[in-house]
């Protein structure tokens, strides 16, 4: 072998030598490729699931995720809400969408994220047309690459039902305490005219205990009724059952189904407490012959609501006569239902026993009526700012 | 109507003093305190309507208000005395019954928790009414 066959073998070995190094590498890029080829499709399918699972969590309907550049334009909008369409909001600024308060508020917002450079959430109020929506809102500066800060990235999740759960509760809280409040007012006036009207202690507790059961009487059956009114039969029943004489058809009770309001069943309640006492004291419930028939008819109204009327008729009892004062139970009976019903009352106190006819109309105040339904307010006082 | 001044109290004996108050036996109570006091009560009334009727008489000193009468609040009748210069105090058992006043005039009023105490009624009836 001559040098230059040497040097060509020589070099022809160092060729396979970078042939087979070559081939290696080469062998080495697939092996890495494939390995990247692998890696890339794993990423993507992890996005692709990724944003499948943003894509469910934001098809309730009630999530808005935006993007928006440093001016406040819209570059990319998810289900935009309030009536808008992804294409109507790109390239708009919120100037151009809501109306000037509800824009200002959004603006001050976003132009302090992007001043700032840090986050914020917020509860607002977004007006558009009639229409008043409370959302969550977030947002966060959107940077580029190098750390810059090139706009905003937001969303938004409606919780107008929940803030309308809230202001209903808030509401609920303070009905309650007004009624507890006005119950215990009414007890207390109870006790101290009863403590004036009664020769003795034991006259007293009578009274006095009597009255504050025909209240409790009142609130079961409106707690029953989950406060929206009370059927007039129920409470008749309940409010004359403890008295034993509903056995042997001595107390009868005849009418059409008649809803009552929260306040009504709580007048004619007490009012049917007086008659049933009177009755036990002087009248029909005082010997174990005489019996009570309590009946009612609604009647057409003036061009007005109709009227109901109640009749309360005692037999077989001994006779009466009208008694020689006015007592406590007599002005609970006939000022009560006048002065919180606007209804009108007479006895009669006939020979063969009390004869007491109820008249009130069937107006909005005294007939089926959620309490929880708001008082108007002037102004609309109890909307949320 | 003869009128002397309650010298312990500065209270005029034989004020006319208006109730408004939609509960028939927390009305009497009301009433009650007032008579106590050596005023006479017109009403009680439950409503806005039957307390105009006795505002249109012109015989009212002052008024206790109740300000929820059930479907109404008594804001016409407040409103009413203001532009009389008749004083009044109101009664409430709301924890924040002047979110139900729409005017800043009625909100400085003075009010009283319900149920009433009647301690603290004497103490308002004097100070609103005493020097009337």
């Amino acid at each position: 072998m001559d040098q230059h066959d040497a040097q060509k073998y020589g070099s022809k070995g160092e060729l396979e030598r970078q042939v087979l190094e070559q081939t290696a590498e080469l062998e080495r890029l697939k092996v890495c490729l494939a390995k990247e080829v692998e890696e890339h499709e794993r990423v993507e399918a992890t996005l692709r699931s990724s944003e499948e699972r943003f894509r469910v969590a934001l098809n309730s309907g009630l999530f808005t995720v935006f993007n928006q550049d440093r001016e406040l334009r819209y570059t990319w909008i998810s289900n935009p809400q309030l009536g808008m369409r992804s294409n109507d909001v790109i390239g708009k600024r919120d100037e151009d969408l809501f109306p000037p308060d509800t824009a200002q508020t959004l603006t001050i917002l976003k132009q302090g994220v992007i001043g700032k450079g840090e986050g914020t959430h917020a509860e607002v109020a977004l007006r558009v047309g009639a229409d008043t929506r409370y959302f969550e809102f977030r947002a966060e500066p959107l940077r580029d690459a190098l750390g810059e800060i090139v706009g905003i990235t937001g969303a938004k999740l409606d919780i107008t039902d929940r803030k309308r759960a809230e202001r209903h509760r808030t509401f609920l809280l303070a009905e309650l305490d007004h009624r507890v409040k006005n119950n215990l007012s009414v007890v207390l006036s109870i006790a101290e005219e009863s403590v004036r009207s009664s020769a003795s202690m034991a006259d007293f507790s009578r009274a006095f205990i009597g009255r504050v059961r025909a209240l409790a009487k009142a609130h079961a059956a409106l707690a029953a009724s989950k406060w929206e009114g009370v059927v007039l039969e129920d409470l008749v029943r309940l409010t004359t059952d403890s008295y034993g004489t509903s056995g042997a058809g001595r107390f009868r009770t005849n009418g059409e189904r008649v809803y009552l309001s929260p306040k009504a069943a709580s007048t004619l309640c007490m009012t049917v407490h007086e008659l049933m006492t009177n009755a036990a004291k002087h009248g029909a419930f005082s010997t174990s012959s005489g019996s009570v028939s309590l009946s009612w008819e609604t009647l057409p109204g003036n061009n007005g609501p109709p009227t109901i009327r109640l009749t309360w008729e005692e037999s077989g009892g001994p006779p009466v006569a009208a008694p020689s004062k006015r007592g406590l139970g007599t002005q609970l009976i006939e000022d009560g239902v006048a002065y919180e019903l606007g209804g009108d009352v007479r006895t009669e106190y006939r020979p063969e026993g009390v004869r007491c006819t109820i008249e009130f109309p069937l107006n909005d105040q005294n007939t089926k009526r959620g309490i929880f339904e708001e008082v108007r307010h002037p102004q609309g006082a109890g909307e949320a700012p | 109507m003869m009128q002397s001044k309650d010298i312990a109290s500065g209270i005029r004996k034989g004020m006319r003093v208006l109730v408004v108050e939609d509960s028939f036996m927390t009305a009497r109570g009301i009433a009650h305190l007032l008579q106590e006091l050596g005023a006479e009560v017109l009403g009680p009334v439950p409503s806005v309507v039957k307390a105009m009727e006795l505002l249109d008489l012109g015989k009212c000193d002052a008024a206790v208000l109740d300000i929820n009468l059930g479907n109404e609040t008594v804001e016409p009748v407040a409103k009413r005395l203001e532009e009389s210069g008749l004083p009044y105090f109101f009664v409430s058992g709301y924890a924040s019954p002047k979110s139900m006043l729409s005017d800043a005039r009625y909100r400085r009023r003075r009010l009283l928790p319900k149920p009433v105490e009647p301690i603290m009624f004497r103490e308002a009836f004097s100070a609103e009414f005493g020097s009337a």
